[in-house]
């Protein structure tokens, strides 16, 4: 391994080693017009488009809520920048109902398993997103890697 | 929309996408480009399903991907779904196949999404 990408396994697996399952993160999140309407631009989304209620609401984009609640556990602030450019590997949603504009919007995220596979140090996290009324409006699940950085496939921890 | 009745086979697609998501800062790279985020497959998809469900789909969609390759930056995608059954349970909600590839015809991320038809 050349000295960045251990450099980079050892901060990892410091990261990973802290992480338990079980525990959990709350937060709240505001999505703004600014907001969405960046998002939109950055991913070339028709927005508002499709995403206005017959009263005239606009509506959160389904993608933008994606990355937020893995953030907390690998993939932001303040865990180790070399932790925090993971990847995902699989994602799972399901749609209750729409999260609007300019709402408050309450996420609980929780560890479900971790492990090293082919390589990479991974995290699930199964979250939901729940809307100003109480009513959870999506829930979902995510894997995906702590950092970028893996083992060799010729390490022992890299197959 | 069609008719609910007539559902199964019923293909869509989105694209070609050029793939420009920021990155944010990291060290996303593959044979020294840098690469697209694989939220960006993500909200791909869901624009296709919201475009066909509409608002069907912020009450009732349902969506698992498995992504298998990255999309390098400045590369485009292409976004496909297509309608497999009808719910066991619901006669009124379909199961479609959904995924994405390059302009090479490799493939980026598969999946299974489902949404109620009509309430």
């Amino acid at each position: 391994m050349n000295d960045a990408n251990s450099e980079a396994l050892t901060l990892i697996k410091a990261h990973f080693n802290t992480l338990e399952i079980g525990s959990s993160l709350e937060f709240d999140s505001i999505f703004s017009t600014a907001d969405v309407r960046e998002y939109a631009r950055e991913n070339n989304i028709d927005w508002p488009g499709h995403y206005v209620e017959q009263n005239g609401q606009s509506l959160v984009v389904p993608g933008m809520i994606f990355f937020r609640p893995a953030v907390g556990f690998g993939l932001g602030e303040p865990n180790p920048p070399l932790a925090r450019a993971g990847f995902f590997t699989r994602t799972s949603r399901t749609f209750m109902q729409p999260i609007r504009v300019n709402e408050a919007v309450h996420f609980r995220g929780q560890i479900t398993d971790k492990y090293l596979r082919r390589g990479y140090y991974y995290i699930v996290v199964d979250w939901t997103a729940t809307g100003v009324d109480g009513v959870v409006a999506v829930t979902g699940r995510e894997w995906h890697t702590l950092g970028w950085a893996r083992y060799p496939k010729n390490h022992p921890k890299g197959g | 929309m069609p008719d609910i009745a007539n559902l199964i086979g019923l293909e869509i697609s989105r694209g070609p996408i050029q793939g420009t998501s920021a990155v944010g800062g990291s060290d996303l790279a593959t044979n020294n480009r840098p690469v697209v985020p694989n939220i960006f497959h993500f909200a791909q998809m869901t624009e296709l399903l919201v475009g066909q469900f509409q608002h069907n789909w912020f009450t009732s969609g349902q969506l698992s991907i498995r992504y298998l390759r990255p999309l390098q930056q400045g590369e485009e995608l292409l976004i496909r779904a297509k309608v497999i059954s009808y719910d066991d349970d619901n006669a009124e909600r379909v199961n479609l196949s959904v995924w994405c590839e390059n302009m090479n015809g490799e493939l980026l991320a598969t999946g299974d999404a489902s949404c109620n038809w009509a309430l």
